[in-house]
């Protein structure tokens, strides 16, 4: 649908400066203790959505050839979504390479809580072996998911954005169009921030743990 | 209160984090600086930055790059619907007085076919040809994706 695809996007460009997030964020944080006896640190280090996103229900592929129910396999994890190809040279190898640093950072235990989903832009040269070897290099816990090219595009388009952009893929280093971004999905199944790339691993670090107990459902 | 040595020693220190970046390489007027790499994750496809300044009164042009026996692509970004586009690049200017520093998302320097395959802690040789400033080789040093000074 064209129209939440251009309000989103307009919102990806005057997407705050990340300070000025983050002293926005203290601020809300602020008034918000006042009400509430405890309450759970946020993440902060990516883009606060006003509108939070729902977990996406879709079926894949994995890397070791089985069926993935994204919406069933992932419950009760919290959920980092990403969208690219392994022969990315920097914006997809940064982002999964930053998150396997801040988990491996964590406990073991907090670490199980994660799954980290790559879903395949590029599935003509990503096959089963590619991803998983690739992945694999990463961190082996990654899963990875790819299937026809328009089953991908109407996930990013029921997210909310647009299409990947496959070049001609007759020619040799060919590249991929992709999101940039890193969609979070906590326990309640939403999404309430995305991380754009230039998200140092810093910011994972830090984000992370705090990503467990941040929106959970009530127990 | 600290004694006047360590007033030194702290005003010593804040002119060194304002002291201009380390210059590792030039070609007539451009000063290049902060170069590193990104070994590749599997495989021999890995991305190269460095930060170029034309410090001269003339405008140059950085017309080539290349990497040994690997292909060196230069590319620009371009976003659409929260799509990132590559966009080859196969010239780009610097005005006098310019600065310009690639990097992770935005202009960077694709590198395929790297032979041999460089691993965290080597360096690796690139060569940048400038128009009016010729060619400048420099050594860049290699990291684990995501692992550079600059992340």
């Amino acid at each position: 649908m064209p129209l939440p695809l251009a309000g989103r996007t307009a919102y990806l460009q005057t997407m705050p400066h990340p300070l000025k997030l983050r002293a926005l964020l203290a601020v809300a944080i602020l008034a918000s203790a006042c009400g509430r006896a405890k309450e759970a640190r946020l993440p902060e280090g990516g883009a606060q959505l006003p509108k939070p996103i729902l977990k996406p229900e879709f079926v894949l592929t994995d890397q070791n050839g089985k069926s993935f129910d994204f919406r069933k396999d992932t419950e009760g994890y919290v959920t980092l979504l990403f969208f690219g190809y392994t022969h990315c040279p920097d914006v997809c190898p940064v982002h999964m390479s930053n998150i396997a640093s801040a988990l491996q950072r964590m406990s073991p235990e907090d670490a199980r809580r994660f799954k980290v989903v790559f879903v395949t832009t590029d599935p003509a040269r990503d096959d089963a072996a590619r991803l998983k070897a690739w992945l694999g290099a990463l961190d082996p816990a990654f899963i990875g998911l790819r299937g026809p090219i328009d089953s991908i595009n109407s996930i990013t388009a029921n997210l909310g954005f647009g299409a990947a952009f496959v070049e001609d893929t007759t020619k040799k280093d060919y590249t991929v169009g992709h999101l940039g971004i890193v969609f979070a999905f906590t326990r309640d199944n939403l999404a309430h921030t995305i991380y754009p790339f230039g998200v140092r691993q810093e910011d994972w670090a830090k984000d992370l743990p705090r990503m467990i107990d941040a929106y959970a459902p009530p127990s | 209160m600290p004694r006047p040595a360590e007033l030194l020693a702290l005003a010593l220190l804040g002119i060194g984090c304002h002291q201009p970046p380390a210059v590792v390489a030039r070609a007539g007027n451009i000063e290049i600086s902060h170069p590193y790499a990104f070994a590749p994750v599997i495989g021999d496809e890995g991305s190269a930055y460095f930060t170029m300044k034309n410090a001269g009164a003339t405008a140059d042009t950085l017309t080539g790059v290349s990497a040994g026996k690997a292909t060196a692509m230069l590319h620009g970004s371009r976003e659409s619907g929260g799509v990132v586009r590559m966009v080859m690049l196969d010239i780009l200017p610097l005005k006098p007085g310019e600065t310009v520093a690639l990097a992770v998302g935005q202009i960077h320097l694709m590198l395929t076919g790297l032979d041999p395959v460089p691993h965290p802690g080597d360096t690796l040789q690139l060569t940048l040809t400038f128009a009016h400033g010729g060619p400048a080789t420099l050594g860049v040093p290699v990291y684990r994706y995501g692992e550079s000074p600059a992340e």
